[in-house]
């Protein structure tokens, strides 16, 4: 470590708090029109990298399996590991969830959880033979990363530029002005899904919200003059838009941790432990505070990102995805017993999301960039214990392969945020605003709700 | 997206005369010795320092500064001809590698080498062809260094001979999964690997859409862009990349503890796929051909490929000067790159030279006074510290192996191949509203923005005299020469407005800043001189001004 022994007692002795008074002050500039009333809080769980979802929702014995097993050869997930599911409608054959899961697959069997099946990036539905003659009209560079990420993230017919569809959510929200706080938190990477034309996100990678050394501490008046001049250096007027930008995020900054610092400060601690060394549980953690305090911070609709990588697995795949299916149940597990301690669960609706599948075929010990993909949603208001959308075939060369098993989605992501949109509270003219391409899909949105 | 031309309006014109499409050295127009006086040009020359090193240092200005703007070129001459300081012989020579020990001994190369140029451009290429320890990469110190040192070899190389061995670097062949890549494998579904062929085309060499050679995208009839490939040519290089593993394995599959992460991969002849693929731009590979026969043919088709010198100059130019050069910048570079004048492609000496002995490069900042420069990176906020103040610790070592979770950036720790930032960032708000790039924005964020500063405070105010409870691993400053000027505030402040902003500190900042020093009263102790300087270092490195290299 750099820091001595020392400088960690001079740390811990800084004095997070801030008295009641600053706060009230702050919290009275989030006062605003609400069009929300209620409380919801949505959390987007993004599985970056490009989630295997074949190894995810599976086959599990019989003709079908046998097909898996013979498509993906090592890639397969050996029967005794992955756990049996009995979907409200069958798909016609035996599925079930890789057994790392844990305690995702029993929120499934509570009907907590519900699986969509083959979903991705479509500007409209395509057939293999279409795809094959390149005669159907397809996202911009189908299996790059950024590219992919961005067109889950924007969902716009050109899917380059421009607001993300949660900072368009949150534009229809908040038209006249950003609140203190954004309805969007990103509690990952940046991300372009929450910037909105008008609303901006506020990021707080890691979950981490610190005081300002030698700026924080009320009854030390050096303190307390630093934190006037340092505001004051912030304000001075500059033409350069870099050194604005720079000062803007200070700023912003610097009143949040105030806020927050109050906020959760006065939130009881929860009881509940979140499984050691696990960047999701880490961020969750913070998002469930976030979500405990959401009517004290005046904040009817809260936004979360959240994010997990290591998913982009082109190779020894196998080993990896069992640690990652591991720490992501029990991420989830933790996450949910939290809102549940807190009083919040039923307010919460928790999506996953992920740039593409990866293919069938393997490249010897890992697999490559694919296309649709298997995905779960999770709350009380889901309609669980199903699965949305059709089992692809997996067969090499099948109906459903473009090639080298990178598999054509069925469902689009634009269905899928509908869905999603619809539950937030937006109007059927609403949803369609937000979502300019789902006119593309005549089965429009997903019935998971 | 580009919006330069509004802003840069005639004095480009102007300047394309006078500069004579060179870049080549020697292009810049500079005023006599006489007529400039001694600040204006100590200014210039931390300026200059700022884009070149990790940091001015006031001998380094003092000694660029008894020239005029156009002698800079001997001094890159000069760098160029120093020997490479080695990252591998840094971490070599410790007798135990600790925890991220490759890191302290990154810091070490950054604060004290002599070919401060060679690396600054070897950070620039380090994030461009990306590879990091947050993988699997953890425990291959050496091999991480020795990849680093790979990167500064070519600083002022041909890219061509980086292409080659950044492909056959054993890091990277990990990282990327081309090591052990093996031919198609019908009755099992197997099939190449197509990372590295996706990820050497996108983010390495050409990107993802046809461009200009100013770094402008080409649009089709209809207003699109143009992709540069399609996945049948990932698919392609897949395969051609395939039969390659560590050196000295007695056969493919063999495992063992002590890999060879240093020597270049090896080819395996059996696991090479040896069919005819059709490449870039039509190229056609002929079939059986040797594995490094195939190698050198894809790579040399990539690198004839024309979006190669605008990819990579734009970028250049980005990390090291500003982020919205203008596409006549951009394009004086990529035509230094295509031909160095010796009717070479791919001189990186040339094309460093050409970036920053362009006219924007030294004068852009006047010309475009809103938007020109960039936002300093956290790495270099810290090394320009350490370098401007004579930050030393008793051992010798810049001990910060945690300066990831401090800064949110530390050398060849990216969280992916799409390193800390993309190019193409653009803060939300009126940045990105006026069309403008802010690519290191991305690293800063309401949560870590705090913890740089934070984490400055600490790095100014518990590494001063006066507050001497230090270990013998404490990076300490050395304040001595600023707090002998404390009595003269004024004075004071002009040193560190050279070091720290290249003398463009406004007066409202200044103000401020004496404010804070005042709070200290006229208390002459040690504790308190020590303070005085440490308040007006801290106030200025995180002013808005101050952090973004103009």
């Amino acid at each position: 470590m750099y820091f001595n022994r020392r400088d960690f007692l001079k740390y811990s002795s800084l004095t997070m708090g801030m008295t009641g008074l600053m706060a009230s002050g702050l919290l009275a500039k989030n006062q605003k029109k609400k069009k929300f009333t209620d409380s919801k809080a949505l959390v987007c769980i993004s599985l970056a990298g490009g989630m295997d979802g074949y190894n995810f929702l599976l086959p599990v014995s019989g003709e079908k399996y046998d097909e898996y097993k013979s498509s993906r050869q090592n890639m397969a997930i050996a029967q005794d590991k992955i756990t049996e599911i009995t979907p409200k409608t069958s798909p016609g054959f035996s599925v079930g969830m890789h057994s790392k899961l844990g305690k995702m697959v029993d929120f499934f069997n509570e009907g907590k959880l519900a699986l969509l099946a083959n979903v991705g990036n479509l500007v409209k539905p395509i057939t293999r033979d279409e795809y094959r003659n390149k005669t159907g009209k397809l996202p911009m560079e189908l299996f790059s990363h950024n590219s992919q990420q961005k067109q889950w993230q924007l969902l716009t017919p050109s899917s380059e530029i421009g607001p993300g569809w949660a900072g368009r959510m949150a534009d229809l929200m908040n038209s006249d002005e950003t609140p203190l706080i954004s309805t969007n938190i990103s509690l990952g990477a940046f991300n372009n899904w929450q910037v909105g034309k008008s609303s901006r996100p506020f990021n707080m990678s890691g979950g981490e919200i610190a005081s300002y050394y030698g700026m924080s501490n009320p009854d030390d008046t050096t303190d307390m003059k630093r934190r006037e001049v340092f505001k004051k250096i912030l304000a001075i007027p500059n033409e350069h838009l870099l050194s604005n930008a720079y000062g803007q995020i200070q700023s912003r900054a610097m009143q949040i941790t105030d806020l927050l610092k109050v906020s959760l400060g006065e939130l009881k601690a929860s009881s509940v432990t979140y499984p050691a060394d696990n960047w999701l549980g880490y961020q969750l953690q913070a998002t469930a505070k976030l979500i405990a305090i959401q009517e004290k911070l005046e904040m009817p609709r809260q936004i979360f990102y959240v994010e997990m990588s290591g998913f982009d697995t082109h190779d020894k795949q196998v080993d990896r995805m069992d640690e990652l299916f591991k720490q992501l149940g029990e991420a989830l597990e933790a996450f949910w017993k939290d809102l549940e301690e807190y009083g919040v669960a039923d307010r919460v609706l928790m999506f996953s999301s992920s740039e593409f599948g990866r293919t069938i075929t393997s490249n010897g010990d890992g697999t490559d960039h694919g296309w649709g993909n298997h995905l779960f949603v999770m709350g009380n208001q889901v309609k669980g214990g199903e699965i949305y959308g059709k089992m692809p075939s997996l067969i090499i060369e099948g109906e459903d392969d473009s090639g080298d098993g990178r598999i054509i989605p069925t469902q689009s992501a634009d269905q899928y945020g509908a869905t999603i949109a619809e539950w937030f509270g937006f109007s059927e003219s609403e949803v369609t605003e937000l979502f300019p391409n789902l006119s593309s899909f005549s089965d429009g949105k997903i019935k998971f709700i | 997206m580009y919006k330069f031309w509004l802003i840069f309006p005639l004095s480009y014109l102007l300047l394309l005369t006078s500069c004579g499409g060179g870049g080549g050295g020697g292009g810049t127009t500079s005023t006599p010795l006489s007529e400039e006086s001694l600040t204006v040009r100590q200014q210039k020359a931390s300026r200059f320092l700022a884009q070149s090193t990790f940091g001015a240092t006031e001998d380094d200005i003092d000694s660029l500064s008894k020239t005029t703007v156009k002698d800079y070129n001997q001094w890159i001459t000069d760098q160029m001809a120093l020997p490479q300081t080695k990252l591998y012989d840094i971490l070599g020579s410790k007798a135990e590698y600790e925890w991220n020990e490759h890191i302290n001994a990154w810091l070490y190369l950054a604060v004290t080498c002599d070919d401060q140029l060679r690396q600054r451009v070897a950070f620039a290429l380090s994030e461009i062809l990306v590879i990091s320890d947050q993988d699997t990469l953890g425990e291959q110190k050496l091999g991480l260094a020795n990849y680093w040192d790979i990167l500064a070899k070519h600083s002022f190389g041909n890219f061509r001979d980086l292409m080659t061995d950044v492909t056959l670097s054993p890091i990277m062949g990990e990282y990327l999964s081309m090591k052990g890549n093996e031919k198609p494998n019908l009755e099992e579904n197997i099939r190449p690997d197509e990372n590295y062929a996706r990820e050497l085309m996108q983010l390495f060499t050409i990107g993802l859409y046809m461009l200009n050679e100013d770094g402008t995208p080409k649009l089709d009839s209809d207003g699109n862009k143009i992709p540069t490939y399609d996945q049948d040519i990932v698919v392609a290089y897949a395969h051609v990349f395939t039969g390659w593993n560590f050196a000295g394995l007695n056969d493919w599959y063999e495992w063992k503890e002590d890999f060879d992460y240093i020597s270049p991969m090896e080819a395996y002849p059996d696991y090479h796929d040896t069919d005819t693929h059709t490449l870039l731009q039509g190229k056609v590979l002929p079939a059986n051909k040797t594995a490094r026969e195939s190698l050198d043919y894809a790579l040399d088709s990539i690198f004839e490929h024309p979006n190669v010198a605008p990819f990579i100059s734009k970028q250049l130019i980005q990390k090291l000067v500003t982020s919205n050069p203008s596409p006549a910048y951009v394009k004086r570079v990529a035509k230094i790159f295509n031909n160095n004048g010796k009717n070479v492609k791919g001189d990186l000496g040339a094309v460093v030279r050409a970036i920053l002995m362009d006219d924007e490069a030294r004068n852009g900042h006047l010309k475009a006074p809103t938007i020109f420069g960039k936002l300093r990176e956290p790495l270099l906020r810290v090394t320009g510290l350490w370098r401007a103040f004579h930050g030393a610790a008793a051992t010798g070592k810049y001990e910060f192996s945690w300066i990831l979770e401090a800064f949110k950036q530390a050398p060849l720790q990216a969280p992916s191949v799409f390193n800390f930032y993309s190019p193409s960032f653009s803060q939300p708000g009126p940045v990105a509203d006026a069309g403008y790039l802010s690519p290191e924005f991305q690293m800063y964020d309401e949560s870590s923005i705090i913890s740089m500063t934070n984490n400055l405070y600490a790095l100014i105010y518990w590494r001063i005299k006066g507050n001497d409870d230090f270990d013998v691993d404490t990076v300490v400053l050395d304040l001595d020469e600023e707090i002998a000027m404390v009595n003269d505030l004024d004075k004071l402040l002009d040193k560190l407005n050279l070091l720290i902003m290249a003398g463009t500190m406004s007066t409202e900042l200044r103000d401020a800043v004496k404010e804070m020093i005042l709070e200290h009263g006229e208390d002459s102790g040690e504790w308190h001189t020590s303070m005085k300087v440490a308040e007006a270092i801290f106030l200025m490195l995180n002013s808005p001004e101050a952090v973004i290299q103009k």
